[in-house]
């Protein structure tokens, strides 16, 4: 307790009585301690993190997956400002879920791209027009707000939904622009963390069927898939394919492998069309066999790629190249044996009872105890550098942790709240000795 | 002087005090909070509580402070015009 020194005599002289502190000040005091108490009494009760019966929880996880029926891109060399006009997909899914408290879906046909769905309900309003309605021909969901959206139209049909945990979209239909048509299109896409046993998974997987292009180019059906498995120890699961069937030119059948086409009259698979089908040629088309690329914690999948070029623009249709990404950091909690009684140090040890120790890598249990009884658990955890391919991502053992795509932490922010609150004090102390302290 | 005594003549020091004990404490308390909270999701509870709670506490405690001193201040004014003479500012 501060000494007042004079104004302590003063005080205690009766000459100007303290006044009692008015009720309203005391409320204004009691109020935010309790507030702030209560809160944090809350937040002790709930905040602890899960984990699982397996001893592993989250630090961190991002879940991406992403499915285009037809991607389309437009280019026109011609044209101002950017060349690239038009990227856009019919039909779209996307699903994420991250360590951060997002899940969200979207499933939309046909998808216009980010800036074309947003911007005029921000431009708009700016410059005095009203705003626009909502992109009708998606259906967007995210939890918890919005946990569930169907949209039909016509042929088309979109759902998505998200629960705090996992997020899904699918978008089927079909539809014909000119000389180009695709007979029927499904998508999907879902993205989902599984708390209980640290597991994420992103799937996407788009089938088209029946597509036509220039009148000349036929394909019966194109599936891809891509699906990222990856439990809380152990490798992940990385799969993709691309399935091409009934795939013709002019009433000719293209064969299709992983390396490329082949052509009539040619055995040797060739990646790219250009300039070695006449017909194709002649009708300003080309096809690519786009490989499937691995990614950072995921993989794109295989896919199409048809070329149509006319003297003012070139349009690339896409089929295929679905795309799963799943990256989590995982903290293992091993179950560790503590005997009870008499220890009983083993041979060479200095006496001290064995710690936890799996004996074999990805083992996220303990080892087994020898004898006595198991009654109490003694957290252990590691933190394990992470691998960019999940083909060439060593299995650890326990020290299962990955590098998660993105590392956020509010520690850091705590901290400037701490210095924050020290600076106040401080100021508020040096205020009070040469601001308004009498020396 | 007594305990009680000194609460009374001195509430806003002692409120003051209090506040600023507890606001470091919910500070400490959040801090620990934090650093057991693995997703982001579950440290935001703490940093509400105890972050901004604790600021809020402090900021009231040093506001006190200085409002007390500054009390004194006026006390002695009083006390001088009082002594000059000039009772009517002592009404």
């Amino acid at each position: 307790m501060p000494a007042c020194g004079r104004r302590a005599g003063i005080r205690r002289g009766g000459l100007r009585p303290r006044r009692r502190p008015p009720a309203i000040l005391t409320a204004l005091l009691v109020a935010p301690l309790g507030v702030a108490l209560a809160g944090a009494g809350g937040a002790w009760s709930s905040g602890s993190p899960h984990v699982s019966a397996s001893g592993a929880a989250f630090t961190a996880f991002d879940v991406v997956a992403g499915a285009d029926g037809v991607r389309v891109l437009v280019n026109v060399p011609s044209a101002p400002l950017s060349s690239n006009v038009f990227d856009g997909g019919a039909p779209v899914t996307q699903a994420l879920v991250n360590g951060i408290g997002e899940s969200r879906a979207l499933a939309s046909v046909p998808y216009p791209g980010d800036t074309a769905v947003s911007l005029p309900s921000l431009v708009l309003p700016l410059v005095g027009l009203p705003a626009p309605p909502d992109y009708p021909l998606m259906a967007s969901s995210a939890a918890p707000n919005k946990p569930k959206a169907v949209v039909d139209s016509g042929p088309l049909h979109m759902a998505a939904q998200s629960d705090t945990h996992s997020s899904s979209a699918e978008a089927t239909g079909g539809g014909s622009s000119g000389d180009n048509a695709i007979g029927r299109f499904a998508t999907s896409a879902s993205a989902s963390a599984d708390p209980t046993v640290a597991k994420v998974v992103a799937k996407a997987e788009s089938t088209t069927e029946a597509a036509s292009f220039g009148g000349v180019l036929n394909v019966g059906r194109v599936h891809a898939l891509a699906n990222v498995t990856r439990p809380a120890t152990g490798k992940p699961t990385t799969t993709s394919s691309l399935e091409i069937d009934g795939l013709t030119a002019a009433g000719t059948t293209i064969g299709v492998t992983s390396k490329g086409f082949v052509l009539p009259g040619s055995t040797s698979p060739v990646p790219d069309t250009s300039g070695l089908s006449p017909v194709l040629d002649a009708a300003g088309l080309s096809m690519q066999y786009v490989q499937s690329q691995p990614v950072t914690n995921g993989i794109v999948s295989a896919g199409l790629a048809i070329t149509v070029r006319s003297p003012s623009a070139t349009v690339t249709y896409v089929l295929g190249r679905v795309r799963a990404i799943a990256s989590s950091t995982v903290t293992q909690t091993a179950v560790a044996p503590v005997e009870v009684g008499i220890a009983q140090p083993a041979a060479g040890e200095s006496g001290a009872a064995p710690a936890a120790a799996p004996s074999s890598p990805g083992a996220g249990s303990a080892a087994a105890s020898p004898a006595g009884a198991t009654v109490a658990a003694a957290p252990v955890t590691s933190a394990a550098p992470a691998a960019t391919s999940a083909s060439a991502r060593p299995s650890t053992g326990l020290a299962a942790s990955r590098e998660p795509s993105s590392t956020v932490s509010t520690t850091s922010f705590y901290l400037i709240l701490v210095i924050g609150a020290l600076i106040g004090l401080v100021g508020g102390v040096l205020v009070r000795l040469f601001g308004v302290k009498l020396t | 002087m007594d305990f009680l005594t000194l609460v009374r003549n001195q509430w806003d020091r002692v409120a003051a005090w209090v506040a600023i004990v507890l606001g470091a404490l919910l500070l400490l308390l959040g801090w620990l909070g934090v650093s057991d909270a693995l997703l982001p999701t579950e440290q935001v509870p703490y940093i509400v509580s105890g972050g901004l709670g604790g600021i809020c506490l402090i900021g009231i405690g040093v506001m006190l402070w200085l409002s007390a001193d500054l009390r004194d201040e006026w006390s002695e004014l009083h006390e001088i015009a009082r002594q000059l003479g000039r009772e009517d500012v002592t009404q």
